[in-house]
């Protein structure tokens, strides 16, 4: 996959925005921004404020990550697509731990077979993966494996965690696309080490960091992880495993997330990615098969959803070139 | 008569024909062409950015370079202070005349968007930023100063201007080949300079009495002038880069404005009155009966084309990334002669903006002390576009005066001639997505005038500082 690094979702509109309140009204902001959390947090007590603290960065970083996928690969703009997509997601989702979250579906205008979990409910998953599923179970299943992904904050807390310096190189894979561009390579300049005054630095200049992080920095090093490195091999797994207990939960045939990676067996080219950042699918479809035997799938009679899905599919676009 | 060399002429009639007053206006610089260097990395390399040029500042100096941004940015510069000072002299006796402005404000403003999800290897930017920007509000107050046989018993000047020159484009630059990338821009220009100045005196000169001696006399002048240019244009930028993977580029822009619509208006009223000493002692208590009286009014003229076209600009840049630590880089702008400007009757029938073909050259580097401590040094020219002063032969028995017109034309009233040098220096402070930075531009000009509007030529010395500060952020 090409490096993703462009600001695309973000848009000149928001770029202009950040411009504005960011550098010219640098006071005004800061005056700006602690009155409007003042007004939010004011009566809580330090516990529930670092949760709201908490969760604003989750969705922050979040955000800004479904920001530079759609900006690269480009959205499927279609709103019945689109829709059908959010439904299918939010009811699985009203069946998973996570029922109170809303959660936001975008289709990547791409025909590689993957799906991105952002943190703070986003999700995208790619043109290629819905024309790969044959039903809306194996939707079901494949939107699941997300769900469960943000719900557990697999990738927020795994930046949470990240040290400076892992958090400093994760960035640094992302901004530095130069290292595969020879000519761009010998413009790089050192990249140093974040201090708490530059977060400070990065909170008045964008408008935005917060729960010791600084979202920017944490969106880069996020994008490194979603893209190149991967999460945690056990938190696949588990997203895996959740993911399906959600959609059995929701009604739909347990095997379909196994049918599903079997169909991806023989599509090397477009599962490049996807082998990339999980586990090879091989391990992942015993993994399910051990949860489905535990669960006695084998007598779980779940909805399919092949005709549903069917007329959806009718209503696909073209295929995007590679 | 032109208006300037009406003003100097006033003040040398008589028989001593001292000069006093100043007949060049204070202020409005569309002579140099770096008096403001733009950018924020690149403000600190003393403008030497051409081959560089790939962040938001690429607008202006090479749009090509925009294709090699490593990522989107946003950045913004302000002079937060700024002063200038021309001396010009030996121009009251032995002492100098000065001339003074301050506070003006030069930003930059400018935004870098990759657009790869478009095209691969399209970047789009735009900015916005001033070239020259100055106020002036100056109050001159001489008393009982004795030069040559004259006294100037009271010489009163307040001189006010304020001059700007600005830009706002936008530019595409692509990348077609790993290691080339071409640009293109279009930039508005526009450049709005107001200079207005009040000038009296009270000078002693000899007068000759009716019984034929020689006797003291006083002649009591006043002026009011206005002036006011205003100019519109668009500038396209061409621009083409090569950056090899060897750290070595090179970068060429052309620059060329074309004028949209420009105006000159001036203005001025002038009066003169000369009487005798007792005359001047009763002229307090509103008695006296004056000697003689003149007075010259001058509407407010408009001139077209007194402007008419911009120079060509050439701008030649190499760069070398030595590392991820030291980048040197070194430009050499060329711009040509404009010399298709209209003659101002007010300005003894010069063309006052016709200007010559000149290069300045920049160089600079940057330095990281430290990951997080880039040091930017910058070496810089700004030559005037003016000629030098050219100095006649001045002869009163031969007739070689300012009262001849062809000498006049050649040899008085010239405009000032100062060519400036400057260094920047500047240290930033960089994080992982944001950088500021603090520094200094200093400039220094040595040159010649006639600030008297006559035959005469001063040396000038000349200095301006600008302390700015630049913030940077990349998305």
């Amino acid at each position: 996959m090409a490096p993703v690094y462009a600001v695309g979702s973000i848009g000149i509109g928001l770029w202009l925005s950040t411009l504005s309140c960011g550098l010219v009204v640098l006071g005004w902001s800061c005056t700006k921004q602690k009155t409007a959390k003042e007004e939010v947090t004011s009566g809580l007590s330090g516990a529930e404020n670092k949760t709201i603290e908490e969760m604003r960065a989750e969705v922050e970083v979040g955000r800004n990550m479904a920001g530079r996928l759609l900006g690269y690969y480009g959205r499927i703009e279609d709103v019945r697509v689109i829709g059908y997509a959010n439904q299918v997601a939010n009811y699985v989702a009203s069946y998973s731990d996570y029922p109170e979250r809303r959660f936001m579906i975008a289709i990547l205008k791409h025909e590689s077979v993957n799906a991105f979990a952002c943190p703070g409910g986003y999700i995208l998953i790619t043109m290629g993966a819905l024309r790969n599923a044959k039903t809306e179970a194996e939707l079901a299943s494949i939107l699941g494996h997300e769900v469960a992904h943000v719900g557990k904050k697999h990738m927020f807390d795994t930046l949470k965690k990240m040290k400076q310096k892992e958090m400093d190189d994760a960035a640094k894979g992302r901004a530095d696309s130069g290292k595969s561009d020879p000519t761009l390579g010998t413009r790089r300049r050192p990249v140093p080490e974040q201090t708490g005054a530059g977060v400070v630095l990065a909170r008045y200049l964008s408008g935005s960091a917060g729960a010791g992080l600084n979202v920017l920095q944490a969106a880069q090093a996020g994008m490194n992880l979603i893209t190149e490195k991967g999460l945690d091999k056990e938190m696949e797994y588990e997203a895996d495993n959740e993911g399906v207990k959600y959609a059995i939960r929701a009604g739909y045939d347990p095997r379909a997330m196994v049918q599903f990676l079997s169909r991806l067996e023989d599509k090397n080219k477009k599962v490049k990615n996807l082998e990339k950042t999980h586990p090879p699918i091989e391990e992942r479809k015993k993994a399910i098969a051990k949860l489905l035997k535990t669960l006695k799938a084998n007598e779980i009679i779940g909805a399919s959803g092949t005709e549903r899905f069917e007329k959806v599919k009718r209503i696909f676009p073209k295929p995007e070139k590679d | 008569m032109g208006l300037e060399k009406r003003r100097a002429v006033l003040w040398t009639i008589g028989i001593c024909g001292a000069p006093l007053l100043v007949a060049q206006l204070g202020l409005a610089d569309q002579f140099h062409y770096s008096n403001v260097l733009v950018g924020a990395r690149s403000v600190g390399m003393g403008g030497a950015f051409g081959a560089v040029a790939d962040d938001a500042s690429g607008v202006y100096y090479n749009p090509a370079g925009l294709a090699f941004a490593l990522s989107n940015d946003i950045s913004a510069s302000a002079n937060a202070f700024y002063s200038k000072e021309t001396s010009y002299l030996k121009t009251l006796g032995d002492e100098p005349f000065i001339e003074e402005s301050a506070g003006s404000l030069s930003p930059f403003f400018g935004g870098l968007q990759k657009l790869d999800r478009y095209v691969p290897g399209l970047v789009f930017a735009f900015g916005v930023y001033s070239v020259d920007s100055d106020l002036k509000d100056q109050d001159t107050l001489i008393e009982n100063k004795v030069i040559g046989s004259t006294t100037v018993e009271r010489y009163h000047r307040t001189s006010n201007a304020r001059a700007n020159t600005n830009y706002a484009g936008a530019a595409i630059g692509y990348r077609p080949m790993p290691n080339l990338a071409l640009g293109f821009g279009m930039t508005y220009f526009s450049a709005d300079e107001l200079v207005q100045e009040y000038q009296d005196a009270l000078q002693s000169i000899p007068v000759k009495l009716a019984d034929g001696s020689v006797g003291v006399g006083w002649r009591v002048l006043g002026q009011n002038i206005r002036e006011q240019l205003k100019v519109f244009a668009m500038q396209p930028v061409l621009g083409v880069q090569l950056s090899l993977p060897s750290g070595i580029a090179t970068g060429l822009t052309i620059k060329k404005g074309i004028v949209v619509s420009d105006n000159y208006t001036v203005g001025s009223e002038t009066r003169t009155l000369t009487l005798s000493d007792a005359q001047k002692v009763t002229l307090g208590q509103g008695q006296g009966t004056l000697a003689s009286a003149t007075s010259s009014v001058v509407n407010p003229t408009d001139y077209k084309d007194s402007y008419k076209s911009m120079p060509m600009e050439t701008r030649l840049g190499f760069a070398w990334f030595a590392g991820p630590t030291f980048l040197w880089a070194f430009d050499i702008v060329n711009y040509s002669a404009v010399t298709d400007s209209k003659a101002l009757a007010v300005n003894g029938d010069r063309p006052k903006y016709n200007r010559g073909a000149l290069t300045n050259y920049h160089t600079g580097f940057e330095w990281y002390a430290a990951p997080a401590f880039p040091v930017r040094f910058g070496l810089f020219t700004n030559n005037d576009s003016r000629p030098k002063i050219k100095k006649g032969n001045y002869d009163v028995a031969s007739g070689q005066t300012c009262a001849n017109a062809e000498f006049n034309k050649k040899f008085c009233g010239q405009p000032d001639h100062i060519d400036f040098s400057g260094a920047s220096l500047f240290a930033a402070w960089v994080q992982p997505n944001s950088q500021i930075s603090l520094g200094a531009i200093l400039q220094q000009g040595k040159g010649q005038a006639q600030k008297l509007g006559d035959h005469q030529v001063q040396d000038v010395k000349a200095s301006a500082t600008s302390f700015a500060f630049s913030a940077t952020h990349n998305l």
